[in-house]
């Protein structure tokens, strides 16, 4: 068997030290809390709450997605950071996924963790009507039916 | 400039940037490590780790999927580099095909990757033979599989493959071995959809491809389906709550998955009201319909456990304070786990007249307001969760001290909703102390 050559010279580690300081600059400094959660419900009408990890590689790919769709449903898409998510993996995923710097909000809404939204990354919440649906999607979904399970939900919540 | 110079600073006092030597394992876990308890804290707050046997560190970052293998000390993983596997006895780490989802067979004659391909793990094994892996089937796509056994015959197997990273679909194949070291795959009959009128997200097939669990999403629960022989599929156990992926043990018997939970025993110690949920990981008697806890953490996360072939639980754990990222796989014995409490209490209202349940849960709750600042957050459910990691002797100590003072708040609180809650608060320290005593109890 033969060892694995990750980080195996100081250097390595010390550009990936100087990689994970320079990327934690880059987070955006105010997680997502209930209050958040409560000013969301507030001001918008309806849309959808997408949790990622970098972790977790297809939900990378559905935050991306979930956007799109929800652009063209014409509603709010929120997307929170897995609040244990590497800070550097983060960074790096969001760039190469092209998300927007808020998408690197940690989820941190106590609402959100008791209906069990962070046992699984990507999963999609669905509001509307100043409240959270019930009910999860956790798993990636491709964009078609992400789109209609979005408006099987708002139809329930509404 | 200033945080530049303070992560060279931090690197090199906490030694980030030495080289990294994967042989890291660690046969002696330290409970300390893994609960966050202040020095001062009464010492009913600490919680009692008696499940884990192991921790080796991994040597890079882990993406959140890796699967141990049934007999071998080995754990298939992905990472930020590619895919691995690492022996838990030396920590050693090959490189194997693919990039995501490495999975073993439950006879570990394979590792499948997405796509589906198949790599003989003899030959993973044996530098000299390493080859390329062999795609399975050209009309076989898909991610998160899952592999069973059906049939073996000799050195012949048929085998059951779920993929699906949603929509669970199901194709089955026959692997002959022949001379030589040859051998030849044929499929038997299509893909199929189990459940197709189910929206079921996060399948996993049990080890005998005869069942498999997954996320219900119009009911809000995991739950395990059986599948029949005319390619139909019956929902057999329901867990009544939403659990991370699920892990069948090899004779199908447990699940293991792992919770958000509420930390009980971050005290005021938690400065960052954040940090109050953590992941845990928890093991499910089909037979008995009890749940234990197998990690009690609460300086950490521990994700997506799975079950090896001896019964032992392979886990991922990464502690909340560890700024360099570092994570490790733990290893736990469910054989450990002193107390198994009836799955209901944790899923439903305890029924009027049940005094067992009624009284757990308000324990766990007098746990929960003595001992955390996230008491705001509890319910019920997490009350019960937290007289999981309560062992009898700490609960005596938390009866005596803390019952009377706060046994009216916790008829009030947390538990108002239950339907013998305004009993509660007549119960005495005695009636408790009894049933610290109790197998209920701990």
């Amino acid at each position: 068997m033969r060892g694995h050559t990750t980080f195996s010279t100081g250097l390595g580690a010390l550009l990936a030290c100087l990689l994970q300081g320079a990327v934690t600059a880059d987070l955006p400094p105010t997680p997502f809390h209930d209050r958040d959660l409560g000013s969301l419900l507030r001001e918008h009408a309806s849309g959808v709450i997408y949790l990622w990890s970098p972790h977790m590689p297809y939900s990378v790919q559905g935050a991306r997605e979930a956007r799109e769709v929800a652009q063209a449903l014409g509603i709010r898409s929120v997307l929170l950071l897995d609040p244990y998510a590497e800070p550097a993996l983060a960074g790096s995923a969001a760039r190469s996924s092209r998300l927007p710097a808020r998408a690197l909000r940690r989820m941190r809404a106590g609402a959100l963790s008791r209906m069990g939204a962070t046992q699984h990354f990507p999963t999609a919440v669905v509001f509307a009507a100043g409240r959270v649906d019930a009910l999860m999607l956790p798993g990636y979904t491709p964009p078609g039916d992400l789109r209609a399970y979005i408006l099987q939900r708002l139809v329930n919540l509404r | 400039m200033r945080r530049l110079l303070c992560w060279l600073i931090a690197c090199a006092c906490l030694g980030g940037c030495a080289p990294r030597v994967p042989y890291t394992v660690d046969t002696e876990v330290q409970p300390h490590e893994l609960a966050r308890v202040p020095d001062r804290a009464p010492v009913y707050c600490a919680v009692a780790e008696d499940a884990v046997v192991q921790r080796v560190a991994i040597p890079d970052t882990p993406r959140w999927f890796f699967k141990p293998f049934a007999q071998r000390p080995l754990v298939a993983y992905a990472s930020e580099h590619g895919n691995n596997l690492i022996d838990l006895n030396t920590g050693y780490v090959i490189p194997t095909p693919g990039d995501r989802d490495p999975v073993p067979t439950p006879d570990e004659v394979f590792l499948t990757s997405p796509g589906v391909y198949l790599t003989r793990v003899e030959d993973l094994l044996n530098e000299q033979r390493r080859g390329a892996p062999l795609r399975l089937l050209a009309d076989l796509d898909g991610e998160y599989q899952s592999p069973g056994v059906l049939r073996r015959s000799g050195p012949d197997r048929d085998y059951r493959l779920m993929i699906g990273r949603f929509k669970p679909s199901v194709r089955d194949f026959r692997v002959r071995h022949e001379a030589a070291d040859g051998m030849s795959i044929e499929p038997l009959g299509e893909a199929w959809r189990p459940c197709p009128r189910r929206r079921l997200h996060l399948p996993m097939l049990a080890k005998d491809g005869r069942e498999f669990g997954a996320y219900d999403v119009e009911a809000g629960s995991t739950r395990v389906f059986a599948i029949g022989g005319d390619g139909g599929c019956t929902p057999v156990d329901d867990l009544g709550m939403p659990t991370g992926k699920v892990s069948f043990s090899f004779d199908g018997r447990f699940l293991t998955f792992h919770l958000a939970v509420l930390d009980q025993a971050s005290l005021s110690l938690a400065e960052n009201p954040d940090d109050h949920w953590t992941s845990n990981v928890f093991v499910y008697d089909r037979r008995t319909r009890r749940i234990g806890r197998i990690t009690h953490h609460t300086a950490g996360n521990a994700y997506y456990p799975a079950f090896r072939g001896d019964g032992r639980v392979v886990y991922l754990f990464k502690p909340l304070d560890d700024v360099l990222g570092r994570y490790s796989f733990g290893v736990a014995d469910p054989a450990r786990i002193r107390k198994w409490l009836p799955i209901h209490w944790y899923t439903q209202r305890c029924g009027s007249g049940d005094d067992a349940c009624h009284r757990t849960l308000a324990l766990g709750a007098l746990w929960g307001y003595a001992c955390s600042t996230a008491d705001a957050d509890l319910t019920p459910r997490l009350a019960a969760l937290n007289t999981l990691s309560l062992n009898e002797a700490r609960c005596r100590r938390l009866v005596q001290e803390q019952w009377m003072q706060r046994r009216t708040f916790i008829a009030q609180g947390a538990l108002r909703a239950l339907p013998d809650a305004a009993r509660l608060q007549a119960l005495s320290v005695d009636d408790m102390l009894r049933h610290c005593a109790s197998g209920a109890a701990g």
